[in-house]
């Protein structure tokens, strides 16, 4: 089946009928460009152990990091006030919810207002059966290439930088 | 297949009237919808030029979630889309797409999010908060 989907910059130009592209969607390499730019905050860091300014160094650092830290479920847990950890199951189970039915805008809308506890409890089937099969996918730490502990890291690395100052943002708008 | 379209496009457009886009709001009544559409307009880009017709975004919902979403034109004319759910955990990144089972990330795939992830937090912290990547403080005007 012909298909007009032409990206040079994205792996998704796959031949591959719309029926068979989600299957095989992946994400794409950034831009080179985009890297860059980024050898800024590379010669940053390379002012600090275990970093360089080549990427693929930067990710071989991380996964040493993440080998030393031996990284593990506890090790996710940031410390949170309660308001925090409310806030953040509430994320948590909208987007879980908003995932499920396909839609981006309740992914969004979950830091704008309070979910109401039956909205929650609505929504406990779904995400118990959400994370039951998660649950059932996971990987095994075992069979994982050594890389995979380094992505990880990177990834919640910027997660929690990026929601760090998102937040403060968020804190300031209230005061 | 509308409702979802009208998701994203309140996404990228938002609910503001017009009279009230959000680059002429205060910085102070921003929300966290307004802050992720902000960063989603960095994120899009770090894969390069987005291909005539397409939309694209990426932003990280939580420190576990991101969320890549394309949107574009098939040969028919038919708008396609595909949203993608990338988790984090402890042992490794599961991606979740519309109807499809969950996987696991690796190879290439894994190295190509990691970068990302990695450019989207250099820059969004820069472009979107105004703040040094590194040390978190705000930046100084030169």
């Amino acid at each position: 089946m012909p298909t007009a989907y032409s990206n040079p910059v994205s792996t998704l130009d796959r031949p591959y009928g719309p029926g068979e592209f989600a299957r095989y969607a992946e994400i794409s390499p950034p831009a080179t460009g985009a890297i860059e730019q980024s050898h800024y905050m590379a010669a940053r860091e390379h002012e600090q152990p275990n970093y360089s300014t080549h990427p693929g160094l930067q990710l071989e650092a991380a996964r040493q990091d993440a080998s030393d830290l031996a990284l593990s479920s506890d090790q996710f847990r940031v410390p949170r006030t309660t308001e925090q950890e409310h806030y953040a199951e509430q994320v948590h189970a909208e987007a879980v919810a908003a995932t499920l039915t396909g839609g981006v805008e309740n992914m969004l809308s979950a830091g704008d207002r309070e979910l109401t506890a039956a909205e929650i409890n609505a929504r406990f089937d779904d995400i118990t059966a959400h994370e039951q099969a998660r649950d059932a996918m996971a990987p095994n730490p075992e069979a994982l290439p050594y890389s995979a502990e380094g992505a990880v890291l990177e990834a919640y690395r910027a997660g929690c930088a990026v929601i760090s100052v998102r937040r403060a943002q968020l804190g300031m708008d209230r005061n | 297949m509308g409702k979802f379209v009208n998701a994203i496009t309140k996404l990228v457009t938002g609910n503001e009237p017009a009279q009230r886009p959000v680059k002429n709001r205060s910085f102070g009544k921003l929300t966290n919808r307004d802050l992720i559409r902000m960063e989603s307009k960095i994120g899009a880009q770090l894969f390069g030029a987005i291909p005539k017709g397409h939309r694209r975004e990426f932003f990280c919902l939580d420190e576990h979630t991101w969320i890549w979403y394309e949107e574009w034109n098939d040969a028919q004319g038919k708008l396609q889309n595909v949203t993608t759910r990338y988790e984090i955990h402890p042992n490794g990144i599961l991606k979740v797409q519309d109807g499809q089972p969950y996987q696991i990330v690796e190879g290439d795939e894994l190295h190509n999010f990691a970068m990302a992830t990695r450019l989207y937090r250099e820059q969004v912290i820069r472009g979107v908060y105004n703040r040094d990547p590194i040390s978190g403080q705000p930046l100084t005007q030169a």
